[in-house]
C-alpha cells in the first residue's frame, strides 16, 4: 500500500518535473529566438522580419498545398499585388497602415477568388500552370501599370511614425505571424480541416461524402491569397519601397520549395525552413567569406551564388530521404515538448 | 502585322517542340514536367562549351549537347521521377520545379550568369517574311519541327509507340502483356529530354543566351500549349504553340504597341489558357491520340 | 457557389481584419502623410521619394541625427538641391562608424546574379585593386589609415539593394557605400543611405528622387545631362540632322523619364520606343528596320544590357546604336554583341571614364598596379579603380579627424580631378560632373571598346 502511494507519487512528480522541464526548454528557446531582435540592431531586427514575412508566406502556401493538396506557382502574385495595395493606400490616399495591410489582404483574396473559379473546376494541377501564367501577367503588366505601381521606379511605403523604428516592426510582423499561426491551427482542428483532408486524399471519394470539393478548394485558396496578401502589405513597409522586379517568377518557385523543405502541415517546419530560405542569402556569404580559412578554387563572388544551389539540394535531399521535412526531422523533439508519449 | 505574324509563327515553333515533350510525359506519367526546358538549356550549355569553349567542330557541339540532355533526363527519371513515384502528384511537381532550379544553379555555378551568343548552324542576314526578317536558323527550326512531327506520328504506330500508351493507360494491364513499365518510363524520359535538347540547340542561337533562359521565357507558353492541346494529344501541342506564340505576337502588336499595355505577350498567353480552361477545358484536340 | 465557412472561422476573420486595422491606426502621427503629399510633386512613382527620409527625420532618435541638416533639409524642399544643401556648417557630427585608428571600410553593392549580372571574378579582384596597389604598388594610405572593402549582390533588385546597403553600412560598419551599377538599385540604396546619414557613390544615373538626397554624389554624368549632349553629337558628329532618321529605345520606367525628355528636348521629333523591362529585345528588333520607311539611321538605346544584344542581334538592318547608360561591364557586352554576326559593330557609347583598352594611356598607375597584384583586369576594374580614385580624393578632403559629417561637409561645393573619371564641382549639388568620353565598339580582335573622345564637355 505505501510502496503503491510512493510509486504513484514519484509518477506524479516525475510528470510535474517533466512539465516544468518542457515548459523551461520552450521558454529557453524562445529567449534564444529572441535575442538577435534584443541585442542585434536594426540590421537583425529588418531580419527577423524578413523571415516573419516569409513565415507567413509559407503559412499561406501551406494552407493551399498542405491542406487542399493544390499548388500555386505563382503566389509572388498575390504577395505583389498586396505589397502594391499598401504601397498605394499609403503613399497615394495616405490611409493608417492597418487599412493599407486590409486593403492588401482583400487584393490578394479578390484576385484568389477570379483564379481559383476558372482554374479550379478542373480536376488535376491546373492551378500550377494558369498561377503560373498568372504571375508572368502580373509582374509584367499589373506591375508595370504606372498609375497604379510607379512602373518602373516602383511606389512607396512610407511606415507610420510609431512603426518608424525597425524594431516596432518587427513586431508587428511577428504579431501578424502569430495570428496567422492561430489561424492555421484553427483551420485543422474544424470541420474544414477534416473536409480538407478528405479533398486532399482523394477527391471522388470526398465529394461522395458529400464535401462540396469546388468549394473547399476555392476556400482553401483564397485564404492563402488573403495570407500571402498580407505578407505582401507587411514585405511593402518593411522594405518601404516596392517594385515589379522584386516578385520575379523564380521567387514564388523559391516560396513552394521553402514550405516543402519546411513540411507540409507541420507549422514550426513551414516557420524554420521559412526563415532560413529568408536570411541563408542576406548572411551565408558574408558568414563564409569571414572565415579564417578560405578553400583556394573559390573566390568571395562565388559565395553569392551558392544559396539558390544550397536551397535546391535540400529540397531534393527532403524529397528523397525524409518526404516530410524539417517537421518529420522535429517530430520527437516536438512531440516530446508537447508531452506526447509513444505507444 | 504581317511582320508580327511570321514572328509569332516561329516562335510558336519552338514552343511547340517544348509542348510536345510536355505532354509526352503528361500522357505517360500524368505529372506536368517542369523540367523540360532546362533539358534544352542543357543542351545549348553543352554545345556552348564544346563549340565556343573548346573549340570543335559543330557537329560535336550538337551530338554533345543532344547526349547531355538525353543523359540528364535519364538521370531524372531514376534518382527523382522514379523513386517519388508513389508520392502525390502534388510532390512530383516541386521535385521537378526543384530539378529545373538545380540545374540551373548548376549552370550559374560553373559557368558565369552572363549573356551568351551560341553561333547559328547557318550564318547570315535574315530573310524577308510577311516583313519579318527571319533568320536562316529559324528556317531550320520549322523544317526540324516538321520532321519530328511526322516521327512522333510515326511512333505512336510502331509496337514501342503503342506500349507507351498501352502502359499509361492502364500500367498493371500493359504489364501482364509483357510491357516494362520501367523501360516505357525510361523511353519517355528518354525522349523528352531529346526534344527539349533539340528545342534548345535550334533556339539558343536565334538570340542571345543565360542560364535558364529556357525555363524562364519559354515553359510557361509551352505548358499553355499544351493545355490547348489538351495536355494529352501531339498534333495539338504543335498547333497549340504555333498558336500561343501567334497569339503573343499579336498581343504586343494590338495591346503593346497600339494601346501601350505593358507585357502584352504574357498578357495575351494568361488570358488565351484563362479561355481554353473555361470554355473547352479539354483542349482543342484533347483526346487520347 | 456555397463557401462553407463555419461560424468560428467567420469570427476569427472578423477578430483578425479588426485587429489589423485598430492597431497601427493608433500609431498614424499627424502630418506624416501631409509631409508626403508636401513632397510628392518630385518623383513621378508614388508618394515621393522623400517620402523615407521625411519619415526618418521626423521621428529621428538614433543618435545618428545630430547633424541639424539631415530631416530637415530633405523636409525644406531642398533648398539649392542636395550636395550644396549640405554646406551647413556641421564640421564633424561624431558619426565615425567604419573609421578605426588605421582602417577605413567600405561598402560597395553591384549586382552579381539577377537579370543584369556583372562577371564576378573581376569584381572580386577589381574592388580592392586601387586601396591595395593603388599607392604605386602598395596600399593607399588616408591620413594614416588603410581602406578595406566589403561587398554584397543587389541580385539586380531594388529591395535587395536596400537591404545589402542596411547590412553594409550597419553590421559590417562600411563608413560610405559605392553603387557600382543599375540605376533602380542605386535609387534604392541612395534613398536608404540619406536617411540615415551615409555617404553615398554612385556613377552618375537617373536625377528622379536624387536631387533633394543630401548623403548623395554622383560621380559622372546623368543620363539626364547626358542626353542633350547625345543629341548634339549624333547632330555634329554622326551627322545626322533628320529627326525621322532617329530612334530612340528606352525602357519604359519613370526613372529614365528624364533621360528621354532631355534627348527628345534637344532633338525634336524622333520616334521613342519604351519597350517593358522584361520585354526581349528581339520583338523590340522589328520596330528598328521593318519595311522601307522605318529604317532609322541612329537609334539611341537606354536598356540593360542583355536586351540591346538581343535587339542588336535580331534586327536584320544595322542601324548605328548610340548609348549613355551601359555603366559597367561593357567589354563583355561589346564581345557578345560581336560574336552575335558582329551587330553592334561601330556602337557609340558615353562612359564616364576612357576605354579599358586605353587605360594605360590616362593612368599608367593602373596597369603597374595590375601588374603588381598578378590579376587579370577588365573594364570593370578600370571602372573600380576610377570610382576608388574619386572617393579616395573624397577622404583625403576630409581630413584626419573623418567622420560622416565632416566627410559630407568637405565634399560638398568642392572640385575633384581623378584623370579617370571626369573632372567633379560639387557646387551646384550632386550632380557635379560636366564631362563625359566616348567609346566605340570595335570587333576587331575580340569585341571591346576603344575612346574616340576623352572628357569632353559638348560637340
Amino acid at each position: 500500500m505505501a510502496t503503491a502511494t510512493m510509486v504513484l507519487t514519484r509518477v506524479k512528480v516525475q510528470r510535474r518535473f517533466g512539465l516544468a522541464l518542457r515548459v523551461t526548454v520552450v521558454l529557453a528557446l524562445l529567449v534564444l529566438a529572441a535575442l538577435p531582435l534584443l541585442l542585434g540592431g536594426d540590421v537583425w531586427a529588418q531580419r527577423i522580419s524578413r523571415a516573419a514575412i516569409y513565415a507567413v508566406i509559407g503559412l499561406s502556401i501551406n494552407t493551399l498545398t498542405g491542406h487542399a493538396g493544390q499548388i500555386s506557382l505563382g503566389h509572388q502574385a498575390f504577395v505583389g499585388i498586396g505589397a502594391f495595395a499598401a504601397a498605394f493606400m499609403a503613399s497615394r490616399l495616405g490611409a493608417p497602415l492597418g487599412f493599407g495591410l486590409a486593403a492588401a489582404g482583400v487584393a490578394g483574396a479578390f484576385t484568389a477568388v477570379v483564379i481559383g473559379l476558372v482554374a479550379l473546376r478542373v480536376t488535376g494541377l491546373y492551378l500550377a500552370l494558369v498561377t503560373l501564367a498568372f504571375g508572368l501577367t502580373a509582374e509584367t503588366t499589373i506591375f508595370n501599370w504606372r498609375e497604379f505601381t510607379g512602373g518602373g521606379a516602383g511606389a512607396f511605403a512610407p511606415r507610420p511614425a510609431v512603426l518608424a523604428s525597425d524594431h516596432a516592426f518587427a513586431l508587428l510582423c511577428l504579431g501578424v505571424l502569430g495570428l496567422v499561426l492561430y489561424l492555421d491551427w484553427r483551420i485543422v482542428s474544424t470541420k474544414t480541416g477534416r473536409a480538407l483532408a478528405a479533398v486532399r486524399n482523394n477527391e471522388r471519394i470526398a465529394s461522395t461524402l458529400g464535401v462540396n470539393v469546388t468549394g473547399y478548394k476555392l476556400a482553401a485558396f483564397s485564404l492563402s491569397g488573403l495570407i500571402a496578401g498580407l505578407a505582401g502589405g507587411l514585405f511593402a513597409h518593411w522594405n518601404q519601397i516596392v517594385q515589379a522586379m522584386d516578385f520575379e517568377f523564380q521567387v514564388a518557385l523559391v516560396w513552394v520549395l521553402m514550405t516543402v523543405v519546411g513540411g507540409l502541415r507541420s507549422r514550426l517546419g513551414v516557420i524554420l525552413a521559412s526563415a532560413f530560405f529568408a536570411l541563408l542569402p542576406l548572411t551565408l556569404p558574408n558568414f563564409l567569406s569571414s572565415l579564417p580559412w578560405q578553400p583556394p578554387f573559390l573566390n568571395e563572388a562565388v559565395y553569392h551564388v551558392l544559396p539558390p544551389f544550397i536551397v535546391v539540394v535540400m529540397l531534393l535531399v527532403v524529397l528523397r530521404f525524409f518526404p516530410g521535412g524539417f517537421g518529420q526531422l522535429l517530430r520527437p523533439a516536438t512531440d516530446w515538448l508537447a508531452g506526447k508519449r509513444k505507444q | 502585322m504581317g511582320a508580327f505574324l511570321a514572328l509569332g509563327l516561329f516562335q510558336g515553333a519552338v514552343y511547340g517542340l517544348l509542348a510536345v515533350g510536355i505532354v509526352l510525359v503528361y500522357k505517360a506519367k500524368r505529372v506536368f514536367n517542369f523540367a523540360q526546358g532546362e533539358f534544352g538549356g542543357v543542351a545549348a550549355f553543352t554545345a556552348f562549351a564544346i563549340v565556343v569553349g573548346a573549340g570543335l567542330p559543330y557537329w560535336v557541339g550538337v551530338v554533345g549537347g543532344l547526349a547531355a540532355a538525353v543523359a540528364m533526363g535519364l538521370i531524372v527519371e531514376r534518382v527523382i521521377v522514379r523513386p517519388l513515384e508513389s508520392s502525390s502528384r502534388t510532390i512530383m511537381l516541386v521535385a521537378l520545379v526543384g530539378v529545373a532550379l538545380f540545374t540551373i544553379a548548376i549552370i550559374v555555378l560553373l559557368g558565369q550568369p552572363i549573356p551568351r551568343v551560341m553561333p547559328p548552324l547557318i550564318s547570315g542576314g535574315g530573310v524577308n517574311i510577311l516583313g519579318a526578317g527571319i533568320l536562316p536558323q529559324q528556317l531550320i527550326l520549322m523544317a526540324v519541327l516538321a520532321v519530328l512531327a511526322a516521327a512522333m506520328a510515326w511512333f505512336f504506330k510502331t509496337d514501342m509507340g503503342l506500349a507507351v500508351l498501352a502502359s499509361s493507360q492502364d500500367t498493371r494491364a500493359a504489364q501482364v502483356v509483357g510491357i516494362s513499365p520501367v523501360a516505357v518510363s525510361r523511353l519517355v524520359w528518354g525522349m523528352a529530354a531529346l526534344l527539349g535538347g533539340i528545342a534548345g540547340l535550334l533556339y539558343a542561337p536565334v538570340g542571345i543566351f543565360t542560364p535558364g533562359f529556357m525555363t524562364l521565357t519559354m515553359l510557361v507558353p509551352a505548358f499553355a500549349a499544351a493545355v490547348l492541346g489538351g495536355m494529352t494529344s501531339l498534333p495539338g501541342a504543335f498547333i497549340g504553340g504555333l498558336a500561343i506564340g501567334v497569339v503573343q505576337n499579336l498581343g504586343i502588336y494590338y495591346l503593346g504597341q497600339q494601346l501601350k499595355v505593358p507585357g502584352a505577350a504574357e498578357l495575351g498567353v494568361f488570358a488565351l489558357l484563362m479561355l481554353v480552361l473555361l470554355i473547352r477545358p479539354q483542349g482543342l484536340l484533347g483526346k487520347e491520340a | 457557389m456555397r463557401l462553407a465557412l463555419p461560424k468560428r472561422r467567420r469570427t476569427i476573420f472578423a477578430l483578425l481584419a479588426g485587429a489589423l486595422l485598430v492597431l497601427p491606426a493608433c500609431g498614424q502621427f499627424e502630418g506624416v502623410h501631409d509631409d508626403f503629399v508636401a513632397q510628392g510633386g518630385e518623383n513621378e512613382g508614388l508618394g515621393g521619394s522623400e517620402g523615407a527620409s521625411a519619415d526618418d527625420g521626423a521621428t529621428g532618435g538614433d543618435g545618428t541625427e545630430s547633424t541639424g541638416g539631415g530631416g530637415d533639409d530633405a523636409s525644406g524642399g531642398g533648398g539649392g538641391g542636395g550636395g550644396g544643401g549640405n554646406d551647413n556648417g556641421n564640421a564633424g557630427n561624431g558619426d565615425t562608424t567604419g573609421v578605426t585608428a588605421d582602417t577605413i571600410t567600405i561598402g560597395i553593392h553591384a549586382p552579381l546574379t539577377g537579370a543584369a549580372p556583372l562577371k564576378q571574378e573581376s569584381f572580386a579582384t577589381g574592388k580592392d585593386l586601387y586601396w591595395q596597389y593603388g599607392n604605386g604598388g602598395k596600399p593607399v594610405e588616408i591620413h594614416g589609415r588603410t581602406v578595406e572593402t566589403v561587398f554584397a549582390d543587389d541580385q539586380y533588385r531594388p529591395s535587395t539593394a536596400r537591404q545589402v546597403c542596411q547590412t553594409m553600412a550597419e553590421e559590417q560598419q562600411a563608413f560610405a557605400l559605392i553603387g557600382a551599377g543599375g540605376t533602380d538599385q542605386i535609387q534604392a540604396c541612395a534613398q536608404y543611405a540619406a536617411s540615415e546619414d551615409v555617404p553615398y557613390l554612385s556613377t552618375g544615373v537617373t536625377e528622379t528622387g536624387m536631387g533633394s538626397l543630401d548623403t548623395y554624389f554622383a560621380a559622372s554624368m546623368t543620363y539626364k545631362q547626358q542626353t542633350p549632349m547625345l543629341a548634339d553629337y549624333i547632330k555634329n558628329e554622326l551627322g545626322v540632322t533628320d529627326a525621322s532618321k532617329v530612334a530612340a529605345v528606352v525602357t519604359n520606367t519613370p526613372n529614365f523619364d528624364d533621360a528621354v525628355e532631355g534627348f527628345t528636348g534637344s532633338f525634336d521629333g524622333v520616334d521613342v520606343f519604351r519597350p517593358d523591362k522584361n520585354e526581349r529585345g528581339s520583338s523590340a528588333a522589328g520596330n528598328l528596320c521593318t519595311g522601307t520607311v522605318k529604317n532609322y539611321d541612329v537609334v539611341f538605346v537606354l536598356t540593360s544590357p542583355t536586351f540591346y544584344l538581343e535587339m542588336a542581334a535580331a534586327s536584320g538592318c544595322r542601324p548605328q546604336f548610340v548609348g549613355v547608360g551601359v555603366s559597367m561591364g561593357i567589354d563583355q557586352v561589346a564581345s557578345t554583341g560581336c560574336s552575335a554576326a558582329g551587330s553592334t559593330e561601330g556602337a557609340r557609347f558615353f562612359n564616364p571614364t576612357p576605354a579599358f583598352a586605353d587605360a594605360g594611356e590616362y593612368d599608367p598607375d593602373f596597369l603597374a598596379a595590375v601588374d603588381a597584384a598578378g590579376i587579370e583586369a577588365d573594364d570593370v576594374t578600370w571602372m573600380m579603380w576610377g570610382q576608388s580614385k574619386v572617393l579616395h580624393q573624397m577622404l583625403e578632403q576630409a581630413g584626419e579627424a573623418l567622420d560622416r559629417g565632416a566627410f559630407m561637409d568637405a565634399v560638398a561645393g568642392q572640385k575633384f580631378s581623378t584623370g579617370v573619371f571626369p573632372d567633379l564641382n560639387y557646387s551646384d549639388g550632386p550632380f557635379g560632373a560636366t564631362q563625359v568620353s566616348v567609346l566605340r565598339n570595335v570587333c576587331d580582335g575580340g569585341g571591346h571598346y576603344e575612346t574616340d573622345f576623352a572628357f569632353v564637355n559638348g560637340f
